[in-house]
């Protein structure tokens, strides 16, 4: 029989964002199906609904035409559906039959495990997918490939009909690759159903039958891939209507000189970066999830250590072993995850916008002044025009916009005197209207002389708001785009270059 | 009519209400079961004198509660710094003042011994405070011996015991600037500030600009130096520097700390709710006693103590978390 | 991993418990030179002792902590049931039989407290079993007024205190309980779901494992064996005391911390636990002997404790650097590779 998943308008909604919206496609049984989209396109929450970790959303999820709801992920891997992360959910402490027959144990008397049974049953798995490790290697010493397809094994035993990669071959190497699409090949060979969430275009020409592309929370289109190009894929991907959201921004026209470039640097997770950036000049990192941006931002702002290549600031080399040595020379960053990294949640706001110059508001060299850290921040509040009633008020309480003109507040204080403003993401989870002004605050920043550079996964940002645009890929740099030159299409196709 | 209002419901919400709503309820209880002894001035001296050595350990296991850890080596530490105060003092012959450095310099430095247990090999506080524990337990047993040094300097004997005017015990004069200037530090003081920065967020400590490591580093030894002050006043107290010492005045610290509101994970709380936690406690164990309660039940209820204290403290959160929903629903 | 190969010499540094062995193989040989008394008839069963103290606490601790848990309540609750287990064969004249049981049971309803606490009121596990603790000393005190309380039950004091050959009771005790509960770590269902518990929970729990159950037991388990270690030291030394197996607890984790368990869970083994337990028993007891105090005892098992998680901070930081650095050696041959293509 054949079988077949099918979403029905499928709605999510997280607070100040639509995940997604009325999602409805059906995937066959015997197919391999890619399910492509930009950063926040809605895959992986369509992907967390599958695999029950999200269990209140809007519509339908059917299998074989019966409608399913998973409350937990236990329920998802009973109906026969297995979603292999980028997360190990392996113990890596044990062994590999252990792991593969995590969740059904061949027993025996007294509860017992019967070794031999577990022995044998994991051989025969290992054999059936030709792979080249044994039954009782410990996890942890298996190469991420391997243990990757140990995770497939499990899916197996389980006997899935249902089975969803996300990113699998980023950590791999290439004949590892292999070794992955002949196993998945297999499953779909006999009839199950593959879905492989990926943004490498060479694999999904390589190994896909169908692919399903959605852009943001809605579903597009769904093409057989012989029947179709790149180029025609990414224009789907595209192609936005932005309507007035960046009228009347008035951009910097005069750049100055270049004060910061960065000479193949490279650091743990970043290779052979190199650019340059301007006064007055606002630069675009462009790139998908774990390209590198961030990384590379983290490089410049001293969080991460360089390894090899140079930084030259302001004319000097530059090899900052802490953000300190950064921030002392006027670099500041606010990071992705405002919550974890930019804020202390449960301060004040006031506190907050200090917490980088708790020197310049001191007095006799170890108090802090109320009056001198209230009056930064009173200033933060009128000039970032953030929704409180007092600048006491704790920052958990405030609203994601408003959190992050605290953290922009923070930065572009007087004291601070920053002349390199790094934003990673920062209109991530922000409504409409407050992107609007972060919007305004970046051109203006621009316009006092400043560099920015900014990291976005939301192209038309990115398009409209930078002068110049470097787009990475896999940590190092795909390709770099003027302002003028620069469309959502090409910025998304180097974006996805090998 | 609204103005009154509100000037209650300020104080009804104001979070030091129930402690101190606490503290007067078991006054009151205890004063009424022991037939009014408890508020006869003598006993009142007796609970103030009590508190120098109860006030020295919270405070400074405040400071490492509020960077988000913990130190389970106080007792032992300032066992340790009662100990090298005796044989600085008796053994070597060296002046009172130059005993009561090295008494500190002994828990400075078990302070920063932990310090660097927990930041360099980025062990749980815990389990290095119970380590240092057994080391410095036996440290001070090794040096002191099972009857301990006898502490003959004349000026060490007064700090124990000295008292201003007929009434006041020094004691209790400089338990309570302890905890105001501890207060003060906290409060106002760049140090303090970086300490709730670091218990509130580690990570963002960091792209803030300041040092995490140096600031733990502070926390610890500060606790360090608090722990082995506490030990040496105790034994200029009984004259007599003891392998025991103050090994079971382990968890008053923490405590007097969670009672007070300084919640366990950091960068939250304040002196005056850990001096009220401190006071509850020892209202409640002089009641417990004047209405000759035995003195172990004492030790045992020490246990429920810290279980309440950290109901509290779960409570508090969960009201805490309830409230900020509520709130942001409401501005929706 | 090819473990066919390399000198005996690597394959033995290479795993844990052998190598284990073979420090304990060397401390003796070095203390019985040191002193010859070392390996003496009466030390041995002296150590004997010692070790089925501890070893038994350590049972039940290397399960707990391989769970991902840790109790530092231990010392106290076996002191509360050698004392219990006195009072109620002395003072309420119950048969040895019921008083044992009794006592066991409290031992084990500390655990279940603590449990509770860790489960449905989220407290840190240290704090909760220290909370326990402190319970257990108050009522240890308040029971006996600081007094010890000798037994007059002579059979019940064989239990603990007679000798089978060239071992003591205890000890046979100590190692039939070690051989169990191996064997059920090793080879039984629940054992497995034990290290899953703690190795990955979030893993366990899509595995459907009942990870609240678990953690029940072994804290339930962990207070009931302490509770046997107070009980079977009070046979031998005839008296329930008040100040018995304090510090038993920072012990127990030493020992099970050199053997190989780790702190953060989901790794470890019995045997690993029971090789632990005898490295520090006979480190201990050599210090004895060679003449230093009790007390350096005390410094030294926590100095000890220091080392050894030290040991294991910088074997987990040799991991992640090896996986970090296999990650970007990767991420580069697939550069190059498309350079040259």
């Amino acid at each position: 029989m054949e079988q077949y998943l099918e979403f029905q308008n499928i709605g999510k909604t997280f607070p100040g964002v639509q995940a997604l919206k009325d999602v409805s496609f059906r995937m066959d049984g015997g197919k391999i199906v890619a399910l492509m989209g930009e950063n926040g396109a809605g895959k992986s929450t369509l992907l967390k609904i599958l695999s029950g970790e999200i269990n209140d959303y809007e519509g339908k999820v059917l299998i074989n035409g019966v409608e399913h709801h998973f409350s937990t992920p236990k329920d998802a891997i009973n109906a026969s559906i297995s979603v292999i992360y980028q997360e190990r959910q392996l113990v890596s402490q044990m062994n590999v039959m252990e792991n593969i027959f995590m969740e059904d144990l061949p027993g025996g008397k007294f509860g017992m495990v019967n070794m031999n049974q577990l022995k044998k049953r994991t051989q025969e798995l290992i054999d059936l997918f030709g792979i080249n490790i044994r039954p009782t290697d410990t996890v942890g010493t298996l190469s991420v490939a391997y243990q990757q397809m140990v995770e497939i094994m499990k899916s197996y035993r389980r006997d899935s009909h249902i089975i969803a990669f996300d990113e699998p071959t980023a950590p791999l190497t290439d004949t590892e690759i292999d070794i992955l699409f002949r196993l998945i090949k297999q499953l779909r060979d006999e009839g199950k159903i593959v879905i492989y969430v990926s943004h490498r275009m060479n694999e999904i020409f390589r190994i896909t039958d169908e692919v399903v592309i959605m852009k943001d929370g809605r579903f597009v289109d769904k093409v057989a891939t012989a029947e179709t190009t790149e180029a025609e894929l990414i224009k789907k991907m595209v192609g936005r209507d932005i309507g007035d959201t960046y009228a009347g921004l008035k951009r910097n026209e005069h750049l100055g000189d270049v004060f910061l470039e960065l000479k193949n640097v490279t650091t743990d997770y970043v290779s052979d970066i190199s650019l340059t950036l301007r006064k007055g000049e606002v630069l675009g990192l462009a790139g998908l999830a774990g390209a590198g941006r961030t990384e590379t931002a983290r490089a410049i702002f001293g969080a991460d250590p360089i390894i090899s290549g140079k930084m030259i600031y302001n004319g000097q080399e530059f090899r900052p072993k802490s953000p300190k040595d950064a921030i002392d020379k006027g670099i500041a960053l606010c990071p992705e995850d405002r919550k974890e990294q930019g804020l202390i949640l449960n301060m004040s706001i006031c506190k907050n916008v200090s917490a980088p110059v708790l020197n310049k508001v001191s007095t006799m060299g170890a108090f802090v002044s109320r009056k001198e850290e209230s009056a930064v921040a009173e200033k933060a509040v009128e000039t970032y025009a953030i929704k409180t009633p007092t600048i006491d008020k704790i920052t958990k309480e405030l609203s994601g916009g408003n959190q992050q003109k605290v953290i922009l507040g923070r930065w572009m204080s007087d004291k601070v005197d920053t002349k390199l403003l790094i934003l990673d993401e920062p209109t991530k989870g922000i409504d409409v209207g407050a992107k609007a002004e972060v919007y305004r605050m970046i051109c203006e920043f621009a316009r006092q002389g400043i560099g920015v550079i900014l990291i976005s996964s939301e192209l038309t940002e990115v398009i409209n708001l930078c002068d110049n645009i470097i787009v990475l890929h896999n940590g190092h740099i795909t390709g770099e785009l003027r302002r003028e030159e620069a469309t959502e299409e090409n910025v998304l196709t180097l974006a996805m270059k090998d | 009519m609204k103005k009154e209002n509100s000037i209650l419901r300020r104080v009804f919400e104001h979070k030091y209400f129930t402690l101190v709503l606490v503290l007067i309820l078991i006054f009151i209880v205890f004063g009424i079961i022991t037939g009014g002894i408890m508020f006869n001035p003598i006993n009142i001296r007796n609970i103030l004198n009590l508190t120098t050595i109860t006030a020295i350990l919270t405070c400074g296991q405040a400071c490492v509660m509020i960077t988000g850890e913990i130190d389970l080596s106080c007792g032992a530490v300032g066992t340790c710094g009662g100990v090298a105060l005796g044989w600085a003092v008796t053994n070597w012959g060296l002046p009172w003042w130059v005993g009561i450095l090295f008494g500190c310099v002994v828990g400075l430095a078990f302070g920063a011994v932990n310090a660097l247990l927990v930041n360099q090999f980025k062990m749980e506080s815990f389990i290095s405070g119970i380590a240092l524990y057994s080391v410095a337990k036996g440290l001070g047993y090794t040096f002191a011996g099972s009857i301990g040094i006898a502490l003959t300097d004349s000026v060490l004997k007064t700090i124990g015991s000295a008292k201003i005017g007929k009434a006041i015990p020094v004691s209790v004069i400089i338990s309570i600037a302890i905890f105001i200037i501890y207060g003060i530090i906290l409060s106002t003081t760049k140090i303090g500030r970086k300490m709730f920065i670091l218990g509130g967020n580690r990570t963002a400590t960091r792209l803030v600009g300041l040092n995490p490591t140096r600031i733990s580093y502070f926390a610890f030894m500060n606790c360090g130096l608090c722990s082995a002050l506490a030990g040496m006043m105790y034994a200029c107290r009984v004259f007599n520097a003891t392998a025991t010492g103050i090994s079971s005045e382990q968890f008053i610290g923490v405590e007097c700390c969670m009672l007070g509101g300084i919640m366990f994970g950091g960068g939250s709380g304040g002196m005056v709710g850990a001096f009220l936690g401190m006071m509850i406690i020892n209202v409640f164990n002089n009641g417990l006693s004047l209405t000759g309660v035995d003195p172990y039940w004492q030790v045992a209820c020490s246990g429920i103590i810290l279980v309440a204290a950290m109901l509290i403290d779960f409570l508090n959160k969960k009201r805490q978390n309830k409230l900020m929903i509520a709130k942001m629903n409401a501005e929706r | 991993m090819d473990n066919s190969r390399g000198s005996l010499w690597k394959r033995i540094v290479n795993n844990q418990v052998s190598l284990l062995v073979a420090i304990f193989i060397v401390l003796l040989v070095v203390f019985q030179i040191w002193n010859r008394n070392f390996l003496s008839g009466s030390n041995i069963i002296t150590m004997m002792n010692s070790a089925g103290l501890y070893g038994i606490i350590a049972v039940g601790m290397a399960i707990l902590i391989i769970s991902g848990q840790v109790d530092l309540s231990a010392g106290y609750v076996g002191c509360l049931a050698g004392v219990l287990v006195s009072m109620f064969m002395e003072w309420y004249k119950m048969p040895w039989p019921v008083a044992l049981v009794l006592a066991i049971a409290v031992g084990a309803l500390c655990g279940l407290a603590s449990a509770a606490l860790v489960i449905y009121l989220k407290f840190p596990n240290f704090i909760a079993t220290l909370a326990v603790a402190n319970v257990c000393n108050g009522l240890v005190y308040v029971i006996t007024n600081a007094a010890s309380v000798p037994i007059s039950n002579k059979f019940f004091m064989k239990i603990g205190g007679s000798t089978l050959g060239p071992f003591s009771s205890v000890f046979i005790i100590t190692v039939a309980l070690f051989v169990i509960y191996g064997f059920m770590l090793k080879f039984t269902k629940f054992g497995r779901q034990i290290y899953m518990c703690g190795g990955n929970p979030s893993a366990a729990r899509l595995a459907g494992i009942n990870s609240v159950k678990i953690t029940f037991f072994a804290f339930i388990n962990c207070g009931a064996l302490s509770a046997l270690a107070g009980i079977l030291l009070a046979s031998r030394m005839g008296v329930g005391s008040p100040m018995s197996v304090v510090g038993a607890d920072l012990t127990a984790i030493t020992a099970v911390v050199l053997g190989g368990i780790a702190f953060t869970g989901g790794t470890g083994t019995m045997l690993g636990a029971f090789v632990g337990v005898c490295i520090l028993t006979a480190f201990s007891n050599a210090l004895i002997v060679i003449g230093l105090d009790a007390d350096f005892q005390i410094m030294a098992t926590g100095i000890l404790l220091i080392i050894a998680l030290i040991i294991d901070y910088y074997r987990s930081r040799g991991r992640e650097r090896r996986m970090k650095k296999e990650a970007k050696e990767i991420a580069l041959r697939k550069t190059i590779n498309k350079e040259q293509k």
